[in-house]
């Protein structure tokens, strides 16, 4: 149970691999700042408290919605931005590039 | 210990029940559920009784297909099964086969499979396999949709009756299969029985537990009506954050058009790993500690465009970045 908001926790998500000793933060970090990049052209934000905690997704108005994995990211994605994530969309590809080409 | 389940699935008439009697003979290890198609108030049906001449009362799903209407009744035709077993009132078996109705798409099983909680703890899918008809199989993936879902749900495809075919016709479905799962291991069979095992350079010797998928590191996109079959190639380490955020996204965005992705990834901070799913369907990620098994990603989609998916992943793996 997530002891900030008392949600149960969910079954463990395929993607929440065991990773190499020591590597677990450093992973969810990167994790959460290529989410942060792919959230960033639908207008949204993404935080992640850490392990135990809650993840968000939120947009400028201040909606906020608790996500317990990564998949769970795109419903809420699609009800806060109004808009339908979709990976294979050019124009998301081509503001990642530019993104990628920046850093 | 969990009992392995083998799906077996095929379309209607492919040759499920031969294949299974000839493969449960010598086996009483294994229990069998028979899902069949418009048998409810019928009592059992042909297959039924077909298969309990080799395996001891193999439960019937009957009324509608185990994927759908039937959900439900596979669940509980599996507890009441485990229940029998753990009260000692049948014998302990280590291996169930779920035969499918021809017209089931496999996905929505394995995932009751997967996720009822009592279910994922007693059985774990070793292996979906699907029999297609050497005679009218290329007529059924013409014409019909489910027939081409239960073939990118393979992991081992079963040409049934090549006795009946033409030695040309045999090898044309071979090819056409291939192109459609590159991934799935394929065996001609006659009268039910295994005549050849082919392997090819889309099916590579697989491990024990979750076949692997092709190591070929060509970048080949094969068109099947509009089904694509895409080989990504992976040369070096993935990263696993950038590829569980671009996974669960595709699956979102492209529902059931993602039949099927399988693959080894040599991801880094996690190791090589095997990840296999059909549909929405993602099996919880096996490390594997054998290092020859050729590392590549298949995704077959319908109506995907097989170029963007390929850009798409580049793109997402160059997210990675301090």
């Amino acid at each position: 149970m997530c002891t900030l908001c008392y949600e149960l926790a969910g079954d463990e998500h395929w993607t929440d691999v065991p990773v190499a000793s020591g590597a677990q933060t450093p992973a969810r970090h990167r994790r959460a700042r290529i989410l942060s990049r792919v959230l960033a052209h639908y207008g949204l934000a993404y935080a992640d408290s850490g392990p135990g905690g809650p993840a968000s997704v939120s947009d400028r108005k201040g909606s906020v919605e608790l996500v317990g994995n990564v998949a769970a990211v795109w419903p809420a994605v699609e009800r806060l931005a109004g808009r339908h994530p979709d990976p294979l969309d050019p124009g998301l590809l081509e503001a990642l590039d530019e993104l990628s080409e920046d850093r | 210990m969990r009992r392995g389940v083998t799906v077996l699935s095929g379309f209607l008439g492919s040759g499920k029940t031969t294949f299974l009697r000839a493969a449960l003979r010598g086996r009483p290890d294994s229990a069998v559920i028979v899902n069949e198609y418009g048998e409810a108030g019928l009592g059992p049906g042909l297959d039924h009784a077909l298969v309990e001449m080799v395996a001891e009362a193999p439960a019937i799903v009957g009324g509608g297909c185990a994927c759908c209407t039937k959900r439900d009744e596979l669940a509980r035709a599996m507890l009441h099964r485990l229940d029998l077993e753990e009260r000692a009132r049948s014998p302990r078996t280590s291996r169930l086969v779920i035969e499918t109705s021809g017209l089931a798409d496999p996905a929505p099983i394995l995932f009751t499979i997967q996720n009822d909680p009592v279910l994922r703890h007693h059985y774990a899918v070793e292996e979906v396999c699907v029999t297609v008809d050497a005679v009218n199989g290329w007529r059924h993936l013409d014409r019909q949709p489910e027939s081409v879902k239960q073939v990118a749900a393979a992991d081992r495809l079963v040409v049934t009756k090549i006795d009946l075919a033409e030695d040309d016709a045999v090898d044309a479905l071979v090819e056409r299969l291939r192109r459609l799962n590159p991934a799935a291991g394929v065996d001609l069979a006659a009268g039910g029985e295994v005549v050849r095992t082919l392997r090819g350079p889309g099916a590579p010797a697989a491990p024990a537990r979750r076949p692997a998928p092709t190591g070929d590191a060509g970048h080949e996109a094969a068109h099947v009506a509009d089904v694509s079959a895409v080989s990504l190639g992976l040369d070096g380490p993935v990263d696993w954050g950038a590829f569980g955020v671009w996974l669960t996204m595709l699956l979102h965005a492209h529902g059931e058009g993602v039949l099927r992705v399988k693959g080894v990834l040599e991801a880094r901070d996690v190791g090589r790993v095997a990840v296999n799913g059909v549909q929405h369907v993602i099996h919880p990620p096996e490390h594997l500690a054998d290092e020859s098994i050729g590392r590549g990603l298949v995704v077959i989609g319908r109506g995907i465009d097989a170029d963007l998916v390929r850009r798409s992943f580049g793109v997402f793996q160059s997210l990675e970045g301090e």
